[in-house]
């Protein structure tokens, strides 16, 4: 080993004792000559022995990420989803009956928003009106396994994407009824419109080509709120206008 | 897999998954869940092992990975509140920094920057273990910490520092 750089991942493979044979005689040659070494191999060591003692494996059982906020959602909103389910899985066989064989995305898919006020109040709001500072919840429905995306636009055509939070493809959602999605936002200050698309498909697709095409509807329409998704083959849009306006004291 | 085999992996490796998340995450709640996820990859992933030697280098790239995504998905979903603000002010100055530094270089430098900086300038990582980790030459992490070097004035511009 040269000089006195720190190779901390020979270091943490031997503590962890996957350094082969070979590597391990010139380490341990090294870490009786080496102070920085030694320490940073006694501080893995202290890290190891902390770890065990603080989150001993029979704690450790993967649990929901603290930061995945659901909101309880009331019984009352229940009974008009299920109405809305039945309504809109209505309109699906209606509509499947119309569409050729390509079409493939199973059962009813919907998307409704819950919000918690500043003060803490839970509601679903019949208002397009919210405010910063507000959180808003994402909640689906779906009759089978569907592939979903879900983007935020702005009026200056600022295209996010909230779901996947990576990758280009587009995430799994299990079916059911009122389900939260992963992640609740949090509205910033923009002032404004702002239009929530949510795009469920049977198959799997591209994010950036969803951007595209989105885009594409934009740049047609001029404006968030006069943009109207088509139906198509492949999948089905769901959006929802929100405008952003100051809170009058 | 084998609950005993778990238990083993678990011992072994998580408190280097965790070292890594907490040292990204600066909170021990989330850090303690990004570990669960980190180690469920290592579960699925650990047949593509077989002689261990290469996992370190793994852990540290999918931790990585995963906490920057749960920084990222934080600016998407909830760009860092007042609250949060206050808090990191409360945390330690290098700490509050070292957060800020990670928050600026996710927003401004590509991938292979990014991991270069982190590497370099969090872990301290040598080139040669930065090469291991990401695969890039050690001209290449050269290149990207220029970049990185480069945009400095911008970011302190940005961070509002004289």
């Amino acid at each position: 080993m040269s000089g006195h750089a720190v190779d901390k991942l020979a270091i943490a493979s031997y503590v962890t004792d996957d350094l082969p044979q070979r590597k391990r005689t010139e380490l341990e040659t090294h870490l009786r000559e080496c102070g920085v070494c030694r320490a940073y191999y006694e501080q893995l060591v202290r890290e190891r022995e902390n770890f065990l003692d603080r989150f001993p494996f029979e704690q450790s059982t993967p649990s929901r990420p603290h930061n995945v906020v659901s909101f309880p959602v009331p019984s009352r909103l229940y009974a008009i989803a299920a109405c809305f389910l039945v309504l809109l899985t209505g309109v699906w066989i209606y509509y499947a009956s119309q569409k050729p064989d390509t079409m493939r995305i199973k059962g009813g898919s919907d998307i409704r928003v819950v919000v918690q006020g500043i003060d803490g109040t839970i509601e679903e709001r019949s208002s397009h009106i919210y405010y910063p500072g507000e959180r808003i919840q994402f909640i689906y429905s779906c009759a089978d396994r569907n592939n979903f995306m879900l983007f935020g636009l702005d009026e200056k055509g600022t295209l996010t994407t909230y779901l996947p939070a990576k990758g280009d493809n587009s995430m799994t959602l299990t079916k059911g009824a009122d389900i939260p999605l992963p992640h609740s936002i949090l509205l910033d200050d923009y002032i404004g419109n702002e239009l929530f698309i949510a795009v469920f498909s049977a198959q799997q697709l591209s994010v950036s080509n969803m951007k595209q095409y989105i885009m594409k509807q934009y740049t047609d329409a001029g404006t968030v709120d006069t943009i109207r998704f088509k139906k198509t083959n492949n999948f089905i849009i769901s959006s929802i206008l929100i405008t952003k306006q100051i809170r009058e004291k | 897999m084998d609950p005993l085999r778990v238990k083993e992996l678990y011992e072994k490796y998580g408190f280097i998954i965790y070292g890594r998340c907490i040292r990204i995450l600066r909170s021990e709640d989330d850090a303690k869940d990004a570990m669960h996820e980190v180690f469920l990859k290592l579960l699925d992933n650990i047949n593509k092992f077989p002689d261990n030697t290469h996992i370190i280098p793994w852990i540290y790239t999918v931790a990585r990975n995963h906490c920057f995504n749960i920084l990222r998905g934080r600016k998407k979903f909830a760009s860092i509140s007042d609250l949060d603000r206050l808090s990191l002010k409360q945390e330690t100055e290098k700490a509050y920094g070292e957060k800020m530094l990670i928050e600026q270089v996710l927003n401004v430098h590509n991938k292979r920057v990014q991991e270069a900086v982190y590497f370099t300038y969090m872990e301290k990582l040598n080139q040669k273990d930065i090469q291991k980790i990401t695969g890039q030459s050690p001209a290449t992490i050269r290149r990207n910490l220029n970049r990185f070097k480069k945009s400095i004035p911008h970011l302190k511009k940005r961070l509002g520092i004289a």
